[in-house]
């Protein structure tokens, strides 16, 4: 069924359209604000290391990204805590 | 009459800036306004062959910068249509001959009586974009859908704003329906999403321009081109009519293809 919707609508697999308009987002979030993604990484472990003195955090889970609103840019941090009561650390 | 100053620029080089000057050029001045159009891309002039006033040039931009000949003098008339006048390009100097001073004062001298100064801008970001942006009091910034063009024109759009220049209105060129309708090729809202700017202009992809440049009468001239249809809507809109945008990508329904589909020869 998918498939004849596919045919009917004009969509054979993956439109190309989709993956540049994606690339492009990020592409130009990254020109607009000047900061690369070794930039970007940078910023992710400082934030890692900053974090980490007071609570468990998993480097690996962090995602430290780009994105616009309009023309404006913003930095974005997601950073997920560690499942249990035991995240927090002992600080005495 | 004060004129407005606009410049059509892209960052991109061939996405259509020198055949978007030339056309809404003329669409303006068949709308009765008095237009200039400067050719800024020294040392590559080619607004002059794309209008066919080519044969007429005595004088040009940089003989008017360096003093030797006055404005009125540099002015070619278009014998088409007699409110529309070309400043050419010099061919054989650089984008230093002149500087974004000279623009400012050029467009000065032409604002009193003139309702109209389009500048076409040299590809690129340097020299020859300052020059043409100096005097400009709204850039019509001119893409194609597809990658590079639209991140050169985001590019084009965050220095404009940097000069206080911005954030201008957009051009899409080279719109080919047939792939935006199968996902392959960037639709117009894709485009205005991306680079949030207001849009000004949809201009399909059509045979009819590169006809009408071969004999240099540009397309906005053929009541039958598409492409000069939409370039004639442009110069509506720039005289602050609201003019629809027509639809060129994907917006052929479902039930329209099905008809297709259904009749494949027949008018749906």
């Amino acid at each position: 069924m998918n498939g004849l919707i596919d045919r009917l609508t004009g969509n054979s697999g993956r439109s190309s359209a989709k993956t540049a308009k994606e690339r492009l987002i990020v592409v130009l979030s990254h020109d607009r604000a000047d900061i690369g993604p070794a930039l970007l990484e940078t910023i992710k472990q400082e934030i890692v290391r900053v974090i980490s003195e007071h609570i468990d955090v998993d480097p690996a889970t962090v995602q430290v990204s780009l994105f616009s609103e309009g023309r404006e840019q913003h930095l974005k941090a997601d950073i997920p805590l560690a499942a249990g009561s035991s995240r927090r650390k002992r600080t005495f | 009459m004060t004129a407005k100053v606009l410049t059509i620029t892209s960052g991109k080089g061939g996405v259509g800036k020198t055949t978007a000057t030339a056309n809404i050029g003329v669409a303006l001045a068949a709308l009765g306004q008095k237009v200039v159009c400067i050719d800024s891309d020294i040392g590559l002039r080619n607004l002059d062959v794309v209008m066919g006033l080519e044969n007429r040039i005595v004088y040009d931009l940089v003989d008017v910068v360096e003093g030797r000949a006055r404005l009125k003098q540099a002015m070619i008339k278009d014998k088409r249509l007699p409110e529309l006048h070309l400043i050419p390009a010099a061919q054989t100097r650089d984008k230093t001959a002149i500087s974004p001073t000279d623009m400012i004062r050029i467009c000065d001298e032409l604002r009193p009586d003139t309702d109209w100064i389009l500048i076409d801008s040299p590809a690129g970001i340097e020299r020859g974009f300052r020059n043409a942006i100096a005097a400009s009091d709204t850039a019509l910034i001119i893409t194609n859908p597809e990658v590079s063009a639209v991140r050169d024109a985001d590019r084009i759009i965050g220095l404009l704003e940097a000069e206080q220049k911005g954030p201008g209105k957009l051009i899409i060129n080279r719109i080919k329906p047939e792939l935006v309708e199968r996902g392959d090729m960037l639709d117009t809202a894709d485009v205005l999403e991306i680079l949030a700017v207001d849009l000004i202009g949809l201009i399909p992809e059509d045979e009819t321009v590169l006809i009408s440049t071969n004999r240099g009468n540009p397309a906005a001239l053929d009541p039958k081109s598409k492409a000069g249809q939409a370039f004639r809507d442009i110069a509506k809109r720039l005289m602050g009519e609201d003019v629809p945008f027509p639809p060129l990508d994907g917006t052929e329904g479902l039930k329209q293809r099905l008809s297709r589909l259904i009749h494949p020869k027949g008018a749906s």
